[in-house]
């Protein structure tokens, strides 16, 4: 939707970029990291070499421990399920140790609560991915919190906008003309994937 | 300036010509400077007042907590048309006003898109095509040689959710509403 470097103008106590948007390739162009990559960075899951064989077994079993733990009823396909989802962006602040999910969406917005429908689907998704980080967090002692913060825009332009800017403060973007400038070319990139799909109409 | 003026329908009538000159003003012409001078005078008069109320009307509009006076001018012609598309936007129901009227929904931004004359003119119409739901019906398009099919897809599906049994051969614009 708009691209992120690879840490964030905002600095931290020890002048130091407060964010960093490790999966982030180029201004243009980001990974989608894994739960495995997530939790390593993190520091919460230890990448074995290839064919030690044991990664999955071990992740396999923290999220059975975590689904047991919450009694959320699982089978064998829901764990494969939930190792396998990606969320579009990361954003991580190694100091305070938070980990924050960044989703990306372009909804309909034929009604009303559009982006209220959406972000909650967004937010159900991943809901459990973050509570099985910060369970892992509180079970290891390591101080890491997980939270999300979703983009959502309508295929007709829609943007809360308030609720767009802060979300951007949030995320270390203080100068307003850079958030007004995002958000405008996050409206007009939504036009202009209407308009290439109209063209082919 | 007032007596001639009210000179001008009197000669108007008896049929003769008057032709105005523009004069270059403090550049040594004899009248002209006559006229500075008689406006030097009167100028000091007290009978004079400035003041007087000019017959052109005075609009008034507030923006953002601060109230604007001016006469007609193109500011104040977008002003009207803003008010008047903004009151007209009301008396309508459909989910395109609906759409419109959203409040907190960067619809200054699509404004700023379709009056940007650097987008392509048809890039600003399509925009416009998908925030109605106006698309090209089937039987246009095959009007027009892009589709072999004669049967709209969008139009049986409307008359078969309303439950009309003979959909009509013509169309009656090249506008199609996709009703949801």
């Amino acid at each position: 939707m708009f691209s992120i470097r690879k840490s964030s103008i905002e600095l931290n106590e020890a002048s130091e970029p407060r964010w960093h948007f490790s999966s982030a390739l180029s201004p243009e162009a980001y990974a989608e990291w894994g739960l495995y990559k997530i939790l390593k960075y993190m520091g919460l899951h230890e990448i074995l070499p290839p064919g030690a064989g044991q990664n999955r077994a071990k992740l396999r079993k923290d999220i059975e421990e975590y689904l047991v733990a919450y009694a959320i009823d699982f089978d064998e396909t829901d764990i494969g399920t939930f190792i396998a989802r990606r969320p579009d962006g990361l954003a991580f602040d190694k100091k305070k140790k938070l980990c924050i999910f960044l989703e990306y969406t372009r909804a309909m917005d034929t009604n009303e609560d559009w982006a209220e429908k959406k972000e909650q689907e967004k937010n159900d998704k991943y809901s459990s991915h973050l509570g099985f980080i910060n369970h892992l967090s509180n079970r290891d002692k390591s101080g890491w919190k997980a939270s999300q913060t979703n983009f959502t825009t309508g295929v007709r332009g829609s943007l809360h906008t308030n609720q767009f800017l802060t979300r951007l403060e949030s995320l270390g973007v203080k100068n307003k003309n850079t958030q007004e400038a995002l958000r405008n070319r996050t409206v007009q990139k939504t036009f202009s994937i209407a308009d290439m799909i109209l063209k082919f109409f | 300036m007032r007596d001639i003026i009210q000179l001008l329908p009197e000669r108007i009538e008896q049929g003769l010509l008057t032709i105005f000159i523009k004069i270059k003003a403090h550049n040594g012409d004899p009248p002209n400077e006559l006229a500075d001078r008689w406006a030097d005078k009167g100028r000091q008069s007290e009978n004079i007042r400035w003041s007087l109320p000019t017959n052109r009307p005075i609009f008034f509009w507030t923006d953002k907590g601060t109230t604007h006076r001016s006469h007609m001018n193109p500011t104040v012609k977008k002003r009207i048309d803003l008010q008047v598309s903004r009151q007209q936007l009301k008396t309508h129901k459909g989910s395109t006003a609906n759409f419109l009227t959203r409040e907190d929904n960067s619809r200054d931004l699509l404004g700023n898109f379709h009056k940007h004359r650097s987008e392509w003119i048809r890039a600003r119409r399509r925009v416009l095509q998908c925030l109605s739901y106006q698309f090209s019906c089937a039987l246009q398009l095959k009007q027009w040689g892009i589709l072999i099919e004669v049967k709209c897809r969008l139009c049986a599906k409307y008359y078969t959710e309303k439950n009309i049994r003979e959909p009509p051969d013509s169309v009656e614009s090249v506008g199609h509403i996709q009703r949801h």
